[in-house]
Formats: structure tokens, sequence, C-alpha cells
């Protein structure tokens, strides 16, 4: 570097002249500074996202997806080898392919070597299987009684002539010489269900005469153990469940008013032409633009009675509105007052390129909030019948803003700046709605209009203004019982 | 907070004494990168930049010498580069050039010379405005001055004397050193 010692005039008054130049940088450089240093913002978003729509998909994959038949095919599937059904076979072939397949009088050696051979690997579990199916009674399971029924009915059978080894054989012999067998037809005896029952009842005898199938605590309990209870339980508590899925598409209001009445539009009035001695209402110096914002979420819903129910869910939020502003030409900033020191001894200040008052240079500020929130509510439907119904809804909905940036007007009402720093990330907000609903199969269908407020100011209380918004939406949605 | 503290919570990260540094610093080296930028937009890209490495980079300020002076020194860098990505600094004009800008002759108040001194600067041609940008008023010598342009150093001598002459014309049409005329004696430097 040059001593300055060396410098003529000429460089000392340029000197001079030029370091006393200031000029404001706009509020999006921070803005960049800070997201290049400390990472973006909006991760946060996209985790939030992505955690709701995962629990969406998990919902609804439960939904889709019959509940209790899935539950009773595990507990066949862990009894397979008892009954010789894998389910493998059982989700591959249809009824009436297995009903074929079992019958007796379809049973040639040939079949009888080919299944031998391939329960060969399965020996050990098959000579388990002989005894237990003896000490059943004949409602064990479906596959015996067919085999049965299909021996009885063909007493002069030729079954008898057929030399029968391995597993098969055991098995028709041990159903044939059971006198007390009840024969039941295949399909009423088939479902799960019944076998399930039938097996639970058996449990004891199970046990008690095999001791080698004495599994684990853990492992009965995972298998056929208690899931008659469990389904009894699921299916009266699955009754009252409810889900629903709604999108609600909004436009954004907002409501301001003045925390130290009407004290600070003083500034703004003297910056007027006349002089007045009222004050100004905040509402009338700003110029709002609603935008389109959504809501998206889902609730599970209790039913207290038939036409009352809690609900409570998972919603995120996207809240926009525009503001009318116009830019400092440039070059020139203004330094932009947002606390009010007499009032709340805080004197927040920040500098702006954005101005309220009409100038050259309009410029549309964008205000959007994203936020994710945790319903709480209470859902009436006083009329309906099961077609068409009409009902009420209500709920409390304590809600948290990840990401917000907010452009708030000066409290001269001169400017408008960066409010970010000043915002509550915590906020509560409240919702009604009205809506019609239309039964359609499994689902209703509900579609109605929507108002939400947020109770608490959007920014801290050393902003001297109070923003409270206010939602106007047309809610969609299904709400589908759990049983 | 204090400068001090300042630093200390820039060298941790904290955020709120980087908005601090930030505010404190922001509109004065903007005014340094507008002098060099061609436009506003550039000089705010050449801020954003400038303060990204101050802020990775805060843990090399070894606390020898002022604290301005190192942002200082890294934003005229920055500015540096920023120009030499598409500019050549070596480009020759007439001095004749300044007759024909097109200069709207006004009288000032003297609280605006300033800024207007700062217009008049950024009147001229790239490579005069930066090379008198980093002599008159950065303080760089010609040595240091053609290392960071990659130009001659002959070439920064000369560039900043036709700078120097231009800029004086220009004060002089816009009459922004009308009453500093005798005492710099400008008039007379420029016939001669």
């Amino acid at each position: 570097m040059r001593d300055p010692i060396y410098n003529d005039d000429f460089e000392n008054y340029l000197q001079n002249q030029v370091n006393k130049h200031r000029i404001y940088p706009s509020d999006n450089i921070w803005r960049n500074i800070q997201q290049e240093i400390h990472g973006y913002g909006k991760w946060p978003a996209l985790t939030a996202i992505t955690i709701f729509v995962i629990s969406a998909l998990v919902v609804g994959t439960f939904l889709v997806k019959p509940q209790a038949p899935r539950m009773l095919v595990a507990n066949i599937a862990i009894s397979a080898p008892q009954a010789a059904i894998t389910r493998e076979s059982i989700n591959k072939q249809s009824s009436e392919v297995l009903v074929e397949h079992l019958s007796v009088e379809h049973i040639t050696q040939q079949t009888i070597d080919a299944a031998n051979e391939k329960l060969e690997p399965q020996n050990e579990l098959v000579a388990y299987i002989t005894p237990v199916a003896k000490n059943l009674n004949s409602t064990n399971t479906g596959v015996m009684s067919l085999a049965a029924a299909q021996q009885e009915k063909n007493s002069t059978s030729k079954i008898s002539d057929i030399k029968m080894d391995g597993f098969a054989t055991r098995f028709a012999s041990t159903q044939a010489s059971d006198k007390k067998t009840k024969i039941k037809p295949l399909f009423p005896i088939f479902p799960f269900d019944i076998i399930a029952s039938s097996v639970s009842s058996e449990k004891n005898n199970f046990e008690n005469s095999i001791p080698e199938l004495n599994f684990p605590a853990e492992q009965k309990n995972s298998s056929y153990g208690n899931n008659a209870y469990t389904v009894k339980l699921n299916k009266s508590i699955l009754t009252k469940l409810d889900f629903q899925f709604y999108l609600t598409p909004s436009i954004s209001y907002r409501r301001l008013h003045d925390n130290v009445n009407g004290k600070l539009s003083q500034s703004y009035i003297t910056a007027l032409p006349f002089a007045a001695n009222y004050a100004v209402d905040v509402n009338q110096v700003v110029r709002h633009k609603p935008a389109m914002g959504y809501e998206v979420g889902f609730q599970l819903g209790y039913k207290l009675s038939n036409r009352l129910s809690l609900r409570s869910g998972f919603q995120f939020n996207m809240q926009q509105y525009d503001i009318e502003a116009y830019m400092y030409k440039t070059g020139s900033s203004s330094a932009a007052p947002l606390g009010d020191a007499p009032a709340s001894g805080v004197n927040t200040n920040t500098f702006t390129n954005f101005r309220n008052a009409p100038a050259s240079s309009p410029f549309t500020l964008k205000n959007r909030y994203y936020e994710i929130s945790l319903p709480v509510g209470i859902d009436w439907r006083p009329v309906g019948n099961g077609k068409i119904s009409w009902g009420i809804a209500a709920s409390v909905q304590p809600t948290y803003t990840f990401d917000k940036q907010p452009f708030v007007i000066t409290s001269n009402y001169k400017d408008y700046a960066d409010g970010s720093q000043l915002m509550h990330n915590w906020n509560v907000n409240t919702n009604v709605e009205t809506y019609i609903g239309y039964q359609t199969g499994k689902f209703r269908w509900q579609a109605g209009p929507q108002f939400r407020y947020q109770l608490l100011p959007t920014l801290s209380n050393k902003y001297p203004i109070k923003e409270n918004l206010m939602d106007y939406g047309f809610k969609i949605g299904f709400v589908k019982s759990l049983k | 907070m204090t400068e001090q503290a300042i630093l200390a919570g820039c060298l941790q990260n904290d955020a709120a004494a980087q908005r601090e540094l930030y505010n404190r610093y922001s509109p004065k080296m903007l005014a340094v990168c507008y002098r060099f930028a061609h436009s506003r937009e550039d000089a705010e890209d050449m801020l954003q930049e400038g303060f990204i490495k101050i802020f990775t980079q805060i843990h090399t300020f070894q606390n020898k010498g002022a604290f301005e002076g190192w942002i200082r020194r890294i934003i005229v860098h920055t500015c540096i580069n920023f120009l030499k990505k598409n500019k050549k600094f070596n480009e020759n004009v007439d001095l004749a050039y300044a007759t024909y800008l097109q200069i709207k002759e006004e009288t000032m108040p003297s609280i605006m010379q300033g800024k207007q001194v700062v217009e008049s600067i950024r009147l001229l041609p790239l490579g005069y405005r930066t090379v008198l940008n980093l002599y008159a008023i950065e303080g760089y010598n010609h040595k240091e001055i053609a290392e960071m342009l990659e130009i001659e150093e002959s070439t920064s001598r000369s560039q900043y004397t036709r700078a120097k002459a231009m800029l004086e014309a220009i004060l002089i049409k816009k009459k922004i050193v009308e009453n500093l005329e005798e005492k710099l004696n400008l008039a007379a430097a420029y016939k001669k």
C-alpha cells in the first residue's frame, strides 16, 4: 500500500468525498449471504413435506389393504406345515383350483408321489403333524374336513386300493378313522377366521401333545396365540375410527391494528401535505392483495356417537399475500424503524429499499409462510341420512412456521422492511367449517367453505403493529372408516 | 456490540454477530463496490461475494491492522476478480473521450458532492476507473495494481494519469469542483 503522505491534493480531495458515500444494500443480499453460510432454511420444509408424504402413504397403505385377512393369513403361514398348505399356495391358487387339487378323487399315486417329493424336506414337521391331527376335532382345518368328507362320500373308495405314503396317507387315514368327524363343506370351513379360532381353541392340546411345538414365548405371541382377541379388539376400536384426507385452496387476508392507540400514525400524518390531528387506520395505509395458498392434511377421527367425532391429525399450510410497494431509486435506501421506542422501549432499526408512499417504481412484495400444524377439533353432523349429510367442524391448531420472509410496514408507516427476525415461530390458529357430505361406498366425500383465523400476532411484541391472518378456503376431502 | 465482540461472534459462526458486522460495514462496502461496478446489480453481487469471503475467512484476520481495512481489502479484491472474469484493463481511451461525455451541467449542494464525485468516477472507462479507484482512493501503489490487474506497471501509471485528467475535466464540467477549482488549480492542470 502507498503511504498516504504521498497523496496530492486531488487524491486527498477524492478520498474525502468518496469515503462519505454510503449505499444501503437491498434485503435479499443478507438473505443470500446467510443462506450461503448457514445453509438453506427451506430444508426443514422439505423434511416436513417428506414426513407428511410418507405418513400419508403408510396410512393409505393400511387403508387399502384389508386388515383382518392379512393378519389371519399370517397365522396360516405359521401353522402351514400342519395343514401342508403354504401361504404361497394360498395366494397363488384360487379356491376352485384348491378344491380340485385337494379332492380325494383327484389324488392319484402320481399326485401323492409328487406331493411327497415336495414335502420331503418337511418330513420332520409332518411327523409332528400327524399326532396333532389325531388330537384335533374335525373342525381343525378345512383341508382335513375336506379329505374326510371326500372319503366318506366315496365309502367304497378306490383310495383304499391306492397305496398312500407319507403325509397324505397319514392325513387321510387319520381323518377317516375319526368317527366323530363332522363333515363340513369346504368353503364354510376354509375361511381363515374359523381356522384361526379353532386353532386357538386347540392351542392347549397342541402344546401339551407336542412338546416340540412349544415355541419360545415371543414366537407364540407373534403367531396364533392371541390373534383371535386382537382381531376382536381391533374391530371394536376400528369401528369407531375413521381417516380423513383433505385439501383446502384458500386466500389470505390480514387484519392490522396499531398497538399504541394510533400514535404511530402521527409521523405519517405529519408527512402528508396537510396537517391533521387524527389517527389513521393502518389497514387503510397498506395496500394488501390477497393471494392463493393451500392447506393439505390428514386426520384420524374417533366417533363419540353416530353424529359426533373428535378429530386430530397433521396439516401442512402455505399462506401468502402480496403488498403493493414502491422502490427507492437506485443507489438509495431509507432507514426504517420497526420498533416503537417510546411505547415499547425497543428501537429496532433496519434499512430498506421499499417505500409505502407511491413513487415511480411500483414493486410487489410477497409475504409467504410455510407452516405445519396439529389440528385438534370436533366434527358434528346434525343433519343427514345414509347418503347425504350436512355437518360443521371446528379445530384449534398449534402451528409452527418454519419458513417465513415477511415484509412488514415500518412503525412510521413510510416503508416496508424485512421483519423475519421479529416473527414468532409458534402460533395458534383456529378454524371453522361447514360441509356437505356424500357417501359413495366406503368413502364419504366432503366439500364446504372454511374460515381459518390466526389467534396470536404474526410478529413479536417489539413490533407495535399486530397482524392477524385470516384465510378463506374451500375444503375438499374424504372420510373413510377404518373398520 | 463492540468490534471485538462482533469479531469473536463471527469466529464462532454466530448469525447475530455476522448480521451486526454486515449492518455496520455493508453500506460503506457497497459504495466501494459501486465505484468499481458497471451497475448497482453488479455491485450487490460483488458485495454478496465479498461478505461470504469475509465470513468464511475471518479466522485469517490476525488483529494486526484495522478490521475495516481487512474487510475493505477483501471487498476490493473481490471486485477486481469479478471484473477480471470478463473485462480487460489494458484498453486506452483518448483523453478527448471526456469531452464527448453527456454531462448535465448543474450546481449541486456540497452535501451531494460525494455522491456526484462517485458518479463522475463511474463515467470513466473501466480500465481508467479501476486504476483510479485503486490508486487514488484505495491507496495501492502502481506495482500492486499491476499485479492485481495483470498489466504492466507503466500501463497502470499512464492509465492513472489519463484517468485523473479525465476526471478533473468531468468534475469541472459538472461544476462539482467549482469552489475548489482555484485551490486545486484543476483547470490549469487540464490545460497543461
